[in-house]
């Protein structure tokens, strides 16, 4: 006897499956967008660009990677309406047969990790440095998985819950924080334009290209929106708003603090709240909203990809989901531990970056043309 | 013996029952003579339950009976046209007898009969209708329900006149059985809904229920959770607006509280009378609740973080009078913030449990000389004080009663988490409780739902209250 599923019918217990789990709405589906991208990387986005560019250009590079990959996310959208995509991880099963399907699901998990450790590492640095100086970060980082696993058990409901919910609160608290941020901000620290010309800010692409790590996810759960929404439209506005947020960040966080101290700070988007004080209400200092407010941020980063990984596991193993959040539990704290170390991180860097080219743009193109290859086959 | 039949003749059947209730001293029996027909009757009742006015004209009527006229009916048929503006059926046995008997109502054995009539004679002790006490307003309807099931639901049926409106009644108990119905409009209410409500209901097995309360607790979604999951109230305006956004509503025995479910977030932050006053005035008292609640939990906690771990956070003069305020006393914020909280939930609950005049006199002197004489004696700093009576304040303009307490339970989590992890803490806290209200299901609908504040059709009327 051949033990060998036949992906045919794996295909169709997946679609039954998805038909009883939870479907997200179209709007929590363009709050999602944003809110996987907007973790980490704006705490120092302005600090990696400009070490790199060595002028105020930064959020240049940063706007025409952002409208690459708002070009690369209208082209995503019509593939995967065309294949009509359910579950991206049954679609790689369909694409690659079943042990090489494995091995890349299982390289695409591990890039999920890799940036949940990066997430829980950099918020633990980022608590301690500024409100808990006491407290070990391994108590932080633990409390940050056992919250983010209790989300998850929820399912994706839950998850595209929560981002709406967080994202207008981090908008408005972002806007308040620019608005406030005015008075001290001064043009000529952004100028010149181009000064040293475009050839320069070449450097920039990698960490202005990373920071919209978090897109490569809008795969995974297009297949859960419900079938109605217009995803093409919701997902390129969501994608606008985290890309404005960012460019924003740049010329705010520059213009406020100059070149040379971005260059030299850690986490330049919080320093430069520091920078001016709101006199008339109860805060002096805008930190506690922001840093309140980036922590529910990073954590709904953390959380889908936390999420999308364990999916991930659960299509290998096809088990339990909850027992493979709890698998990963021990896996997320020890790495977020092995991340905390700068050297470490700085050296895997360039790591987390192919393998985030490779899941957003070569993944996708490559599995449709073999899925299209495939199915075509079929019918004849 | 209790199950077999009754007999023909009257006076065993009746020394029978005697036998069967010789510990009951409140049943009364009373011979009564038809003389036309020389036929002797007897009715069984118990002494307070029967009215007494219904129960004597009904004997004159039916002694009297055939008096005047000249056609000759039979007994049967006589009895039978005297007792119809109160039968109510007919039963056969001594233990459905019985059951009638303590259900309240009369009944008639007649001689040569082997049927007793059950006779609705009943004499209610009932409150009036009165001003609901636990959800004032202002403007609108100032009816509410009493003990009484039927009244309600006919109070029900008089103000809405939808012909679609169904009514339902389920007998809960085992031994001391009580009515439940249940109440939605057909077509508006979901058929899953229905059904759900319905397999709930059936799966409760208690032996007494006295209040809808205790239904609620049985039939809830989620055991482990503060929030209310079913709603409750006392007005029936408030029952009607909800059952023609199609939820169901089950009304209970001897209890004056409806429960409304599924409910939300959302409904548990509507007063009825958001609909009664002008819609700008009702979006801002909508927008002022929110506020409170997140007050309420947060407020205190945020207190205890900033100044336990970053009193840099605040403006330097307001950190310098907080930290004077805070010289003298001899706790860390998390415990001068409990001793002051404690004593206020427990000034709250003698509030409710003394009878009103002592209960003002306790929160004077709860109020005022223990506020006032903890911070002379650096117990607990002036703007502690201040903070847990803004939250104390902030907590009750929360509509509904049930869902105060759980918020102002959520505070103690908050506070508990800011003294550990600060700011951080307080965050944590605030993901862990979205957390559980995205998760949270109230009969297969979301509890809570953010894209209902911003969707299409529902922002109308979410958090802010638009004219339709």
């Amino acid at each position: 006897m051949m033990k060998i599923i036949n992906p045919k019918i794996v295909l169709r217990r997946s679609d039954i499956l998805n038909k009883n789990s939870e479907k997200v709405k179209g709007i929590e589906m363009f709050a999602m967008l944003p809110s996987a991208m907007l973790g980490v990387s704006i705490l120092n986005l302005p600090m990696t660009i400009t070490i790199k560019t060595n002028s105020p250009d930064g959020w240049f590079v940063v706007l025409l990677t952002g409208l690459f990959f708002l070009a690369f996310l209208y082209v995503l959208n019509i593939l995967l309406k065309k294949h009509n995509v359910q579950d991206y991880y049954e679609y790689l099963r369909e694409g690659y047969g079943k042990w090489f399907s494995n091995v890349i699901i299982l390289a695409v998990v591990c890039y999920f990790l890799f940036i949940t450790f990066m997430e829980i590492s950099t918020l633990s640095k980022m608590t301690t440095f500024y409100l808990l100086e006491h407290t070990p970060k391994v108590v932080i980082m633990l409390m940050f998985i056992l919250v983010s696993s209790y989300l998850l058990t929820g399912g994706i409901q839950a998850i595209a819950k929560i981002s709406l919910l967080y994202l207008p609160i981090t908008i408005c608290i972002m806007l308040m924080v620019f608005f406030f941020s005015l008075k001290v901000f001064d043009i000529n620290q952004v100028k010149p334009f181009l000064g040293q010309g475009i050839l320069p800010l070449k450097g920039a692409l990698i960490p202005a290209s990373f920071c919209f790590s978090g897109l490569e996810l809008y795969m995974f759960y297009y297949g859960s929106t419900i079938k109605s929404t217009n995803t093409r439209k919701l997902s390129m506005l969501g994608f606008l708003i985290a890309l404005i947020i960012y460019i924003l960040t740049c010329i705010i966080v520059i213009g406020v603090m100059s070149v040379p101290g971005v260059q030299n700070n850690v986490f330049p988007t919080i320093d430069f709240l520091n920078s001016f004080e709101v006199t008339g209400i109860f805060f002096e200092r805008l930190n506690f909203f922001f840093l309140g407010v980036w922590t529910l941020q990073i954590f709904i980063t953390y959380a889908m990809f936390h999420f999308f990984a364990v999916k991930g596991l659960v299509a290998i193993f096809r088990n339990s989901f909850n027992h493979n959040v709890l698998f990963l539990v021990p896996i997320l704290f020890l790495g977020g531990m092995f991340l905390t170390n700068q050297l470490v991180l700085e050296k895997l860097l360039n790591f987390i970056f192919y393998m985030f080219l490779f899941t957003l743009l070569v993944l996708p193109l490559l599995t449709f043309f073999l899925v299209s290859m495939k199915r075509r086959k079929e019918k004849i | 013996m209790i199950n077999c039949d009754l007999k023909k003749d009257v006076h065993q059947s009746i020394a029978h029952l005697k036998e069967l209730l010789a510990d009951q001293e409140d049943v009364k029996y009373k011979e009564i003579q038809i003389p036309k027909y020389d036929c002797s009757c007897f009715a069984v009742y118990l002494q307070e339950r029967v009215d007494f006015q219904a129960f004597s004209n009904f004997i004159l009527n039916l002694v009297s009976a055939g008096d005047g006229t000249k056609d000759e009916h039979t007994l049967e048929e006589l009895i039978i046209s005297k007792i119809s503006p109160y039968s109510e059926q007919n039963v056969y046995s001594y233990s459905d007898i019985i059951n009638q008997l303590f259900m309240g109502n009369l009944i008639l054995l007649v001689n040569g009969f082997t049927r007793a009539y059950v006779l609705k004679l009943e004499d209610k002790k009932l409150r009036t209708f009165a001003e609901p006490s636990t959800e004032q307003v202002i403007r609108g309807p100032k009816i509410g329900f009493i003990e009484s099931l039927e009244d309600n639901i006919g109070l029900i049926r008089q103000l809405s006149n939808h012909p679609k409106l169904i009514v339902k009644f389920k007998s809960m108990g085992t031994i001391e059985k009580k009515r439940l119905a249940i109440l939605y409009i057909k077509d508006i209410a979901k058929e899953s809904l229905i059904q759900e409500v319905n397999q709930r209901i059936n799966k409760i097995q208690t032996r007494d229920l006295q209040d809808s309360g205790m239904i609620e607790d049985l039939i809830q979604d989620e055991i482990y959770s503060v929030f209310p999951q079913t709603q409750n109230t006392e007005r029936v305006d408030r029952v009607l607006a909800e059952l023609n956004s199609g939820k169901v509503v089950l009304l209970f025995d001897g209890s004056p509280f409806a429960i409304i479910a599924p409910t939300s977030l959302i409904s548990l932050m509507e007063a009825a009378d958001d609909y009664y006053n002008r819609w700008i005035s009702g979006t801002f008292i909508r927008f002022l609740r929110y506020f409170a609640m997140f007050m309420t939990i947060f407020l205190t906690a945020t207190y205890i973080s900033l100044v336990s771990y970053n009193p840099g956070l605040l403006p330097t003069e307001l950190a310098v009078s907080i930290m004077g305020t805070r010289e003298n006393i001899p706790f860390p914020p998390i415990f001068e913030a409990l001793i002051m909280e404690i004593t206020i939930e427990l000034l709250r609950e003698t509030g409710i449990r003394l009878p009103s005049p002592i209960g003002q006199i306790v929160g004077l002197v709860g109020g005022v000389v223990i506020g006032q004489a903890a911070v002379q004696a650096n117990i607990v700093s002036s703007i502690m004080v201040i903070i847990v009576a803004i939250t104390t304040i902030t907590s009750f303009t929360l509509p509904q009663y049930n869902s105060v307490f759980s918020i102002r339970f959520l505070r103690f989590g908050a506070m508990l988490f800011a003294s550990i992890f600060g700011v951080f803490g307080i965050t944590l806290y605030f993901i862990i409780l979205t957390i559980h209200l995205a998760k949270m299901k109230s009969f297969g609908e979301s509890y809570f739902d953010p894209s209902m504040y911003i969707g299409k059709k529902t922002w109308k009327d979410s958090l802010i209250r638009f004219p339709r």
